[in-house]
């Protein structure tokens, strides 16, 4: 039983910073696909979402 | 887990809000871009000899514009997601108020100083613009953050900031408006431009509408519901 607690106690204070670290990189994840889409300046990229970053305001052109 | 949870329940958001938005750009918002754009293309077509890629028009075209809307509803949805798994539980109608707050933290508050542009208008220095933007939306995101969840007492912090961008100002152009030679255009781009921030406004709207329902039910059902130590180690 004692076992049993220290083993849940231990996990449970292990998830807070795992759950951060994950949300984390999603987060990141979130903003890098959003700059590639949004802001990359290459000519190709500003081509093929054009109408997107013109209809969701995006600074363009 | 959290992880595979966010990034799975951003895909299934993104697709529909894509596809739906798409829809919507489809029939209100390219026709007035192509509009303007005819008259762009007239005004500089013996200027460009070199081309660069660029899809062509037609099928093509809606492709890569329907691949950009998801990949860009896929980064917000994996941002708001993570937003809200950060502050606690979920539900649909906690992810509409997250959703109608996005709307106003990165559509609102940057076309309050930026207006949507169709093609063609004269603006300032992209990269100055780009700059003005990001500043907005993360001050006003900020600011609704700090108005949202901060005590009473520092409430006034978060319209500061706010506030602040708008007080910074914009980069503006020299002259705002259309330099198209012909009056009678510049008329008519006008008042396309009219449509277009009022179809853009309604568009952008749906998008969040449905970004904030869809990923704060996704998050109730497939993150809340899952015991905590199940999430860390499966």
């Amino acid at each position: 039983m004692n076992i049993n607690n220290s083993l849940a106690q231990e996990q449970s204070i292990a998830i807070a910073p795992t759950k951060n670290l994950q949300l984390f990189a999603a987060a990141a994840l979130g903003i890098i696909i959003l700059y590639g889409v949004g802001f990359a300046p290459t000519d190709m990229a500003h081509n093929a979402a054009h109408d997107t970053r013109h209809s969701v305001a995006f600074p363009c052109h | 887990m959290y992880f595979r949870q966010i990034f799975l329940c951003a895909c299934l958001t993104a697709l529909v809000a894509s596809v739906t938005f798409s829809l919507y750009q489809f029939y209100f918002i390219s026709p007035l871009i192509f509009a303007a754009e005819a008259y762009e293309i007239a005004d500089s077509i013996a200027s460009e000899p070199t081309q660069v890629w660029a899809p062509e028009d037609g099928i093509e075209r809606f492709f890569f514009t329907w691949l950009a809307n998801f990949l860009m509803s896929l980064a917000y949805s994996l941002l708001l997601a993570c937003a809200i798994t950060y502050r606690g539980s979920s539900s649909a109608v906690k992810g509409l108020a997250w959703g109608i707050g996005a709307y106003l933290a990165i559509f609102v508050a940057p076309s309050l100083g930026l207006p949507p542009e169709i093609p063609g208008m004269d603006a300032a220095d992209l990269h100055a613009r780009q700059n003005w933007w990001l500043l907005t939306v993360v001050l006003s995101a900020t600011g609704l953050a700090v108005l949202a969840f901060s005590p009473r007492y520092y409430k006034g912090a978060g319209l500061i900031l706010m506030l602040l961008p708008h007080l910074i100002g914009a980069p503006t152009p020299e002259l705002h408006g259309f330099s198209h030679p012909d009056p009678n255009a510049v008329l008519a781009l006008t008042d396309l431009w009219h449509h277009f921030v009022l179809q853009t406004s309604i568009a952008n709207g749906l998008l969040w509408l449905i970004i904030g329902t869809t990923i704060g039910y996704l998050c109730q059902r497939f993150i809340d519901k899952i015991p905590p130590l199940q999430l860390k180690n499966q």
